[in-house]
């Protein structure tokens, strides 16, 4: 951009000015106050317009109009002429090209604004006034200045509208997908992740649902088999009801015959015992006891007798009565006692004497033994004596062992001798011994004889034994005598009761029949009518039982009704059905079919019922698959938007590291070279960090990299200057290159500075347009020598007009 | 004495509708369908209705709808014949073979060939899916009854096979012919026709009574087949209420949202609730123009079946833009060139760029 012409109607202190400027350099000269930056703000305001601060600020102090027209070339050759009135704000700017047409619409960027500088130079301004436009005083780059600097720097390498650029746009990705997509550890918003979620919580959901929809294929089957097999009951059920119609009427019908023939059966019976009248009233309970009576009767008779014939046989004759009397006076008078002690006495006395006959003959036999034994002795001793002399002989002449056998002889024979002595002299002992015990007992037997006979004697019975025998007949005798009496009393008692039986015989048979004399004839009578009579109580168990069989028959019910309910099935059409099974067999299988029917009718029900739950269960299939699907589709649509978003980022940092670090390197090569020509060939490396601007060179003197700002203040200014104009250079590349304009850059430095850095500042035929303000007359001279245009402020069109009276010290540096 | 049967496919009862919102009433509007072809067969005193496959989808098949299809059934009253299709293939739990359907109804339930005979001269011969791949249907087949022999089928025919669609049972014209099929009674292609020859109808699609998929094109409903004098004719008999509709909107020079308003208004009002809209927008807008789908769907669809929105719209100069030499003409170039993978990584870098709202 060429800026050719800059009118002013009113503008600060400015009025009705023109100012012309070179396409190349230009040196707007004049002292303090006298406008410099009141120009430069008209000239940002006309291509950029006011900010709403400024507008108050720069309003005309004359009351002129608040306007001014900018006339500018771009490098295509394209000319322009920006008229503005700054009190009609956005609507009082509009924009002809070189043929007098309307170009604002061209020149209109983002919210409808008319903003030529931005549109042409392709910069906003805050850019512009960072980057090409270095402020009175304000030509070095550090802190909050630096910051601007490399925000717009940030900015025009990176394109867009926003301060932040491309830093700015990979934030907003990064925020973009964390809000639409969730950062992975995200734990409070995670819409992907929840998207996963709700999929698998859907799909476990329809899973379930289509699971009991399948199961619900077994319901239906089992639904279906208890249908079949209710209509089958039920069908089994209608025929037995047809079934049981016709059984009914046959047991009607073989009921009603029943009854039919109970009552002839009836009639007939009651006819019979019409016959038996005569035994109404007869007691044939009593026939027994009449029968009993006379048995008694005849018992106690016969007892009678019998009793009277053993009296009879057992009578004492008068020589029996003798002969008692006698035994009596012997053998009876000795009670059993006495005879006992008696019979005792003699058993002693014969025992005594035995006793004492084997005692003498024992102490004879001994007496034998001992005097038999005494000449074996003698013998014994003899030949033992010889026989001792005889080893004594052999032992004299030393035949020791002859001796030795005479001797051992000699021994045996004296032991025999021995042996002989013992049993001799037991044998006299014993004999002693019992002939003492013979006479003991020939003492006792003496004794018991004479009690025996002390007793016999006074009785005139020589011997025990005839006492025996007279005893015995006495006791024979009285017996007899008792029996007898006894049979006598007998008969009297039986024959008393046989006297009493035939009384109460004779009695009841008065009761029973007509008494005829003879108590068997009288027995028979009764018996004859009780037989009668047990003939008629027949009949009459006979009726009784037909009345319980027409009992049996006709139940509870009414013999009308059943006939009435026979009609009524007879008219239906209903035929009776004899045979098979009974009719309680039958009502047992109804009964049974019945029972078999209602379960299978509630198992039907009961499977309905859970067939219709579990189906009211299930839900709409197709909705949770739809779910499913949708979920689906905005999980992909976010996975896509993921991979777009990380596309965009990716390529957005690779880009911006690539060109951030070619501008870099561009710039210090760019610098590097200016400032060696500004310095003489001092300074040949110049090194600009892109991130944060910071200058550094190094000192040739120690071969050092130093910051910038351990130099002198005029060489620190050159540096600055020189990155600036580097800066410009690089922003234009591409774009149009915006005029630099320096407002004083060069209060600091000496005459030898300026005059380097003139050739610098003079841009060549291809740099862009250079407007720099200053109060330095030397440089305005040196800089017109080398063909700059002076624009003089002080002489209002030229270089003498006098200083504009009350001019601010304006700052032109809009805020960024 | 004519015969006549009315025919009718690809009913998807059940069946999802993931494309668009309004599932449950496209639902509702299939069975609604389903009801008038019913209503069209007794109105026509058809006597037969048949079905060729994919009446319901047995995935999703509830026993509300059992209930529905038993009740249109028997009130229809006349025989209806069913050939399972792919999406309802016969098994024994399927719900045409429970035990309560109507006596009417008459499933082809093998993957083979069984006749009925439905008038003297007259046979349907009838070839059911199962769970199994069917085959070629005709595939060494001879009709061997004499008269017209009408074959119920859910194949494709292979010469106009639909781009996209899954060719199932696939048969040709020329191989039902062999087989002595006077006319294929048949389903799986959405979009309805009918192929003849010099003879007369060949084979019959009669679509889906409403449209299931966007782009299905042709005809949706119901077909009526008379048969007289040993020829048939066919008549189709639309059902279809539903309406797809693919729409593009250009829109170029709008400068802001309210233009974009404006301009979908006059767009949208021809449509009611039966219509299910899927619109496009593209153009180049101004820079930061707002699309927000999301209202333009809650200030349009509520007079639509459904509303869906893609703004494939472009608010800059791809090809200026790729000339700056800065980063974002860089990123520029380098998505422009990856192609469509690029293309919207490129919107999202701009809208960064820009500061706009970035949204999926």
């Amino acid at each position: 951009m060429i800026v050719r012409e800059l009118r002013v109607d009113g503008f600060g202190k400015l009025q009705n000015r023109t100012i012309t400027f070179d396409p190349r350099f230009n040196v707007v000269f004049g002292a303090n106050e006298a406008g410099k930056s009141t120009l430069t703000a008209a000239l940002l305001a006309s291509l950029y317009g006011l900010g709403r601060g400024d507008k108050e600020r720069y309003r005309p102090w004359s009351g002129a109009r608040f306007a001014t027209a900018l006339r500018y070339e771009l490098a295509d050759g394209r000319a322009f002429e920006v008229q503005r009135e700054f009190d009609r704000d956005t609507k009082g700017v509009r924009v002809y090209d070189e043929h007098g047409n309307d170009a604002s619409a061209e020149c209109t960027v983002v919210g409808k604004v008319v903003s030529p500088g931005h549109a042409h130079l392709g910069i906003p301004l805050e850019v512009f006034v960072n980057a090409s436009f270095v402020a009175q005083g304000e030509s070095s780059i550090d802190g909050a200045r630096a910051e601007r600097i490399t925000h717009s720097l940030a900015r025009a390498l990176d394109g867009g509208p926003k301060e932040d650029a491309a830093l700015g746009a990979m934030q907003r990705l990064d925020l973009a997908l964390a809000t639409h997509v969730g950062k992975k550890k995200a734990t409070v918003n995670a819409p992907l992740r929840q998207l996963y979620d709700d999929i698998v919580e859907a799909q476990a959901r329809a899973r379930t649902m289509h699971e009991t929809s399948r199961a619900l294929d077994d319901v239906r089957r089992r639904l279906e088999i208890e249908c079949a097999r209710r209509a089958e009951l039920e069908a089994a059920l209608a025929e037995a009801e047809r079934r049981g119609y016709g059984l009914r009427a046959q047991t009607l019908h073989t009921r009603l015959d029943a009854l039919r023939e109970i009552r002839s059966d009836l009639a007939a019976l009651q006819a019979q015992r019409a016959l038996y009248a005569d035994v109404d009233d007869f007691q044939s309970a009593f026939v027994s006891n009449l029968e009993l009576l006379l048995r008694e009767w005849y018992a106690a008779d016969a007892l009678a007798r019998s009793h009277t014939a053993d009296a009879e046989r057992d009578r004492m004759t008068p020589a029996l009565r003798c002969e008692l009397e006698e035994r009596a006076a012997d053998g009876g008078a000795l009670d059993d006692d006495a005879f006992s002690a008696l019979e005792g006495d003699a058993v002693v006395a014969a025992s005594a004497r035995d006793r004492a006959t084997l005692a003498a003959e024992g102490a004879q036999g001994a007496r034998r033994a001992a005097e038999s034994g005494s000449e074996l002795l003698g013998g014994a001793l003899t030949a033992g004596c010889f026989v001792a002399a005889g080893a004594g002989t052999l032992a004299a002449v030393h035949d020791w062992l002859l001796a030795t056998v005479v001797a051992t002889l000699a021994l045996v024979l004296f032991i025999f001798a021995f042996t002989r002595f013992r049993r001799r002299r037991g044998a006299l002992r014993l004999a002693r011994t019992m002939e003492a015990g013979a006479d003991a007992a020939s003492a006792a037997e003496r004794e018991a004889t004479v009690r025996v006979h002390d007793v016999l004697e006074p009785l005139g019975v020589p011997s025990l034994d005839e006492l025996r025998k007279r005893r015995t007949r006495a006791l024979e005798l009285r017996a007899r005598e008792r029996q007898a009496t006894r049979s006598s009393n007998q008969a009297e008692r039986a024959a008393s009761d046989a006297e009493v039986a035939a009384m109460a015989f004779d009695r009841l048979a008065e009761r029973l029949v007509e008494p005829t004399g003879s108590r068997e004839r009288d027995l028979a009578a009764a018996q004859a009518l009780q037989s009668r009579r047990i003939a008629r109580d027949g009949i009459d168990l006979r009726l009784s039982m037909l009345d319980v069989r027409r009992n049996d028959v006709l139940g509870t019910d009414d013999e009308f009704a059943l006939e009435r309910e026979l009609a009524d099935l007879t008219a239906a059409g209903v035929a009776p059905i004899a045979g098979g099974a009974s009719l309680r067999a039958f009502e047992a299988s109804r009964a049974d079919l019945e029972r078999r029917a209602s379960e299978s009718r509630s198992a039907v029900a009961a499977t309905t019922a859970e067939l219709r739950t579990a189906e009211a269960q299930i839900g709409d299939l197709a909705a949770a698959d739809e779910r499913i699907a949708r979920l689906r589709a905005s999980a992909t649509r976010l996975e896509i938007f993921e991979a777009a978003i990380s596309l965009a980022r990716t390529t957005i940092e690779g880009r911006t590291r690539e060109t951030h670090q070619t501008f870099a390197r561009r710039l210090t090569d760019y610098a590097s070279r200016t400032f060696t020509s500004v310095t003489s060939d001092r300074y040949r490396e110049v090194r600009i960090d892109p991130t944060t601007l910071a200058v550094r060179v190094r000192v040739p003197e120690t071969g050092e990299i130093v910051d910038i700002d351990r130099l002198s203040a005029g060489t620190r200014e050159q540096a600055y200057l020189v990155v600036r104009l580097a800066m410009v250079r690089m922003f234009s590349e591409g774009l149009e290159r915006a005029p630099l304009v320096l407002d004083d850059p060069f209060a600091f430095w000496d005459e030898a500075r300026i005059e380097r850095a003139l050739p610098i500042l003079f841009p060549s035929e291809n740099a862009g347009q250079i407007v720099i303000f200053t109060t330095h007359a030397t440089f305005a001279t040196a800089a017109a020598a080398r063909g700059a245009r002076i624009i003089d402020l002080t002489l209002g069109r030229g270089p003498g007009a006098r200083p504009l009276d009350g001019d601010e010290n304006l700052s032109l540096l809009p805020q960024a | 004495m004519a015969y006549r049967i009315v025919h009718c496919a690809d009913v998807h009862l059940e069946t999802t509708f993931p494309e668009t919102s309004g599932g449950a009433a496209r639902r509702k509007g299939l069975a609604d369908a389903f009801a008038r072809i019913v209503d069209e067969a007794i109105a026509r005193k058809a006597d037969a209705l048949t079905i060729g496959g994919d009446l319901y989808e047995a995935e999703r098949m509830g026993p509300q709808t059992v209930r529905f299809l038993f009740e249109q059934f028997a009130r229809f009253g006349k025989p209806v014949y069913v050939a399972p299709g792919n999406h309802d293939p016969h098994a024994p739990a399927s719900p045409m073979a429970r035990g309560d359907r109507p006596e009417n109804l008459k499933v082809f339930n093998e993957a083979a060939w069984r006749a009925y005979p439905l008038a003297d001269g007259l046979t349907l011969w009838g070839f059911g899916h199962t769970a199994a791949e069917p085959g070629r249907p005709f595939a060494g087949v001879a009709f061997d009854r004499a008269g017209v022999a009408i074959a119920l089928v859910h194949g494709s025919d292979e010469e106009r096979c639909p781009p996209n669609k899954r060719a199932t049972a696939p048969f040709t014209k020329d191989e039902a012919r062999a087989a002595g099929a006077s006319l294929v009674l048949t389903g799986h292609y959405h979009g309805g026709y009918v192929v003849r020859d010099r003879s007369g109808p060949v084979l019959a699609y009669p679509g889906s009574p409403e449209p299931i998929k966007f782009g299905e094109n042709l005809t949706h409903g119901a077909l009526e087949i008379v048969v007289d004098g040993g020829r048939a004719t066919v008549t189709e008999i639309p059902t279809a209420r539903t309406r797809l509709l693919d729409l593009a909107l250009d829109c170029s020079e709008a400068t802001n949202e309210n233009a974009l308003f404006e301009r979908i208004e006059p767009t949208l009002a021809p449509f009611g609730k039966n219509d299910y809209v899927r619109l496009a927008l593209h153009g180049g807008v101004a820079v930061g123009t707002r699309i927000d789908t999301a209202l333009l769907c809650e200030r349009f669809g509520a007079s639509l079946g459904s509303l869906a929105i893609a703004d494939t719209t472009v608010a800059y100069d791809y090809a200026a833009l790729a000339l700056e030499p800065t980063v974002r003409g860089h990123v520029v170039r380098d998505l422009l060139a990856r192609g469509p993978e690029g293309a919207a990584a490129l919107r999202y870098a701009l809208a960064a760029f820009e500061g706009t709202e970035i949204a999926p």
